[in-house]
This record gives structure tokens, sequence and C-alpha cells, in this order.
């Protein structure tokens, strides 16, 4: 369910002053988002849900600190809270990660079989295509299009502005439509 | 599904894993748990601060402390500096209102504010006087009248000073001119009251039946100027010579305070040589003695028998 960021500022104000179900409505809002962040970045779902309530925790703890900006949102400072508890664990399981359900899950062209349809021919000539991108391209436009995040969330999550997204992004759609035109492909 | 979709539709429709609802209802119930608690412990605190307002700012803020002690020395200092203003010569807290007062004369900012403040203490030693007298309190009275002669003295020096000092830059202050004015009223008073003192003392050396005594005073001609006294006192017997010494003292303090600042202190000079050899001769002949023919004319001034 889509949410405009009115509505957004107005559940975090009820939150604020102690309304229960505005603060379950913006659980709501965000608990898939990221959740599948965290499910394309770890080796397993139950570690992205562990990941995923502490983030809601630090959320509810950390709300009656939360100040509201004009520039800033609220989904932002979410998805920054997000990343910090994703870099802390990667700290904590250097070690441990199972390389091959990451690349699983992050690498959906996989899961395309591409005998099924046209659809599924040219899906998986994107995700390919895709792949071969340059890094800075492929992470914005796999959180723009697959992780529905948008410029500021994005620029929150890989520490640029958001004006640097949008370039990233339309030069990296630019580069996936080359390459799907040209004749190697 | 169209034939050629947009690399965006592709991206967009790729597939979107989701934790399942009983994760989701799990997190969200502990979540919520945890928002009841952030809740109810805020609420807490706001309560317990609103009840305990008052002895959460002693006990909580240290810093109050010490603010508390200087308030409280304060409201100490102040009450006892009202309470010293009400004493009287001879009261234990007499001392501390005297103290007061030349501290408060130390912050003058200029001479006329020291002369001005000067005589706003001749003024309460006036009125003390005043409560000594109806309090019977005869004894401290003196102490009284010799604080405010002190100060009228003071206050003369101040004044007699800045008054040179105008003349010679050739400007005069209405301030000056204020306090100037003031002294005079004050000096008339006080004289006014010493006169009466020295005639009771009269009175009883009447009773007696021994003395003569002789007062003359002598006006200057400008009637802004003070009166120079001169007191011509005769007496006959050691009785009288008693009452002769204090209407003498009497008589020195009205002279002292008679200097006016436009008096000639040649003049006075003589005037107190000559009164000076008068009272010599009156107590060792025991005679009456002529009196300078200058102050004599006034029958006014005159203490008959």
């Amino acid at each position: 369910m889509e949410h405009h960021e009115g509505d957004i500022q107005a559940l975090v104000q009820a939150a604020q002053a102690g309304d229960e179900d505005s603060a379950g409505q913006l659980y709501d809002a965000f608990f898939q988002r990221i959740y599948r962040y965290f499910l394309y970045r770890v080796s397993g779902p139950e570690i992205a849900e562990d990941l995923t309530q502490t983030v809601f925790l630090e959320m509810v703890r950390s709300l009656p600190r939360y100040k509201q900006r004009r520039a800033a949102r609220f989904s932002t400072w979410l998805f920054q809270i997000a990343r910090h508890r994703l870099i802390d664990h990667y700290r904590q399981h250097r070690e441990t990660e199972d390389i091959d359900a990451v690349i699983e899950r992050t690498h959906i062209e996989l899961r395309v079989d591409p005998e099924e349809s046209a659809y599924d021919t040219r899906a998986a000539a994107v995700w390919q295509a895709l792949e071969r991108l340059p890094e800075k391209y492929r992470s914005v436009l796999r959180l723009a299009y697959v992780e529905d995040l948008d410029a500021q969330e994005i620029a929150a999550l890989l520490g640029i502005t958001a004006v640097n997204v949008r370039v990233l992004k339309h030069r990296g759609m630019q580069q996936l439509k080359d390459s799907l035109t040209t004749p190697t492909l | 599904m169209t034939p050629h979709p947009t690399i965006k539709d592709i991206l967009q429709q790729a597939p979107r894993p989701q934790a399942g609802s009983d994760a989701t209802g799990r997190i969200r119930e502990r979540m919520l748990s945890e928002f009841r608690t952030v809740t109810k412990s805020a609420a807490d605190r706001y309560n317990t601060t609103e009840r305990h307002s008052f002895s959460s700012l002693l006990v909580t803020k240290h810093y109050m402390i010490p603010i508390l002690i200087a308030a409280i020395l304060l409201l100490g200092t102040t009450g006892t500096a009202i309470a010293a203003d009400q004493a009287l010569p001879g009261d234990p807290l007499y001392g501390i209102d005297r103290a007061l007062e030349r501290s408060w004369l130390g912050l003058s900012l200029s001479d006329t504010s020291r002369a001005d403040r000067l005589l706003h203490m001749a003024e309460e030693r006036e009125q003390e006087i005043e409560r000594l007298r109806v309090q019977n309190r005869f004894d401290d009275v003196t102490q009284a009248q010799e604080h405010e002669q002190q100060a009228l003295q003071n206050a003369q020096q101040v004044i007699n000073r800045l008054q040179a000092e105008h003349t010679d830059n050739g400007n005069s202050s209405e301030a000056l001119t204020n306090v100037a004015q003031r002294f005079g009223e004050i000096s008339s008073r006080f004289q006014e009251r010493e006169q009466e003192h020295v005639q009771s003392g009269q009175s009883d050396s009447d009773d007696d039946d021994a003395d003569e005594m002789n007062e003359n005073s002598d006006s200057d001609e400008s009637p802004s100027d003070d009166d120079v006294d001169e007191t011509e006192v005769n007496g006959s017997d050691n009785a009288a010579g008693n009452v002769n010494r204090e209407q003498e003292q009497d008589h020195n303090r009205n002279q002292n305070l008679n200097q006016n600042v436009n008096h000639e202190p040649e003049q006075s000079q003589e005037q107190e040589q000559e009164h000076l050899q008068n009272q010599n001769q009156n107590q060792n002949t025991n005679r009456a003695t002529n009196t300078d023919q200058s102050h004599s004319d006034d029958p006014d001034d005159e203490a008959d028998d």
C-alpha cells in the first residue's frame, strides 16, 4: 500500500504522541520493503526477519527523539537505521555468510526460465545485461526498480545525494538499453 | 503480458519475496509491545516530574543547591539590614546600621552625591533623636547628636570644596545649590535643638541661682550665611562652672557648624579668640565682664539671671 509523505508524517506525529495504532500503520507501510532489503543481502530469511525486527524496535525507541525536517523523510531515516544494522551484521558474520544463498536471491535472473515464453526470454536478457553493468549503476537500478526505493532512500543507503542517484539511475538505464540493442546481445 | 515489455517493466515485475504472515505478525506484536513500554516510561517520567517538581528541583538539580543557599543568605542579610535601619543608638544593631551607612556613603559616585548622603545621614540622626526623646533615652541622645554633628561637618567640608571648585570654574550646579540649601536647613534645626538644650541647662542653673550666662550671637550681613555665635559664659562658683562647661561644649558644637561656606575665616578666628579670652576672665574673676560691644546689642541673645 502506497503512502504519501504527508500521511507518513501524520502517522509519525501521532505515534510520537503515543498512538499505538499509528505506530502499527508505520510498521505496515515499511515492513516488507525493509525485510526485502535485508533478504537480498543476507544469507537467510530468518536473519532478515531478525534484522527487520531490530530496525523496528529501534524505530519505536528512537521515535520520541525523531524530528521532522522539511528536506528529510521518515523513510530515509528508517532505511539509514536498516543500513547501519546491516553493516553491523556484516561485521559480526563476515566469515559465516552463505554467499551462494545471497547470490541466488540477489540475482533474480537465475530464477527465470528462458524457455518458458518470449517475455521470459527478454526478461532473462534484461537481467543478464543488468549484471554486466558497472556496480554503481546496477545498485541504483536494483534499489529503484526491484526494491521500490525512491531517490532519497537510495541516497541514504548509498551515502550519496538524491541528485546523484537520479543521474546514476538515468545513465544506468541508458547503458542497459544500449547493451540490449547491441549485436553482441 | 506484452511481447515486448520495457526494461523498466521487467525490472519492476521481478519476483518480490515477502516475509510470511507469521513472521510479520510476530515482529509487529513485538514492536508494539516495545512501543507501549516506551510510551509508558515516558509518561511516568512526565508525571514524576510534575508531581515532584519542587522536591526534584532540590534532589536532582544539584546546581540549585548553591543558588538556594545564596538566596537564604541574601534574605537573611536583607532582613538584618532592614532591622538595623530601624535601630537607635544603644541598640545592638545600631553598629550595623552605621556600617551600612558608611558603605552606602562609599558608593557615592560624586562629591555632590556624597554630600547629599551625609545630609541624609544627619537627617536620620534627627529622626533618631526624636525617637530617643520619646523613649526617654536621653543618654543615647547625646551620641546621636554627636553623630549628626559629625555628618554635618563632613558635609560642610565637601560642600565648601565643591563651591570653591565651581567658583574657580565659573559655573554653578543646581544640585550643589540644593545640597547647600538643604545643609543650611538641617544646620538651623541642629542649632535650634542645641539652643533649646542650652536654655534648658540655663534654667537648671537659674534654680541654683549661681550663674550668669550671656549668649550672644552675631549674624552676618548676608542672609544666606549662617550665623557665627559668640557665647559668653560667666560663672561664680563650681556648680556654675560645671554648667558653664556644658554650655561651652554646646557653644563649640554650634560654632563649628556655623562656619558657613561664605564665612570669613579671619573674622571667625578673631571672634573665637575674643570668646576664649572672655571666658577665661569670667571663670577666674567670678565677675561679670563686659561683652563685646558688637555682640551685646541684641537683647534677645542675652541670658539674664
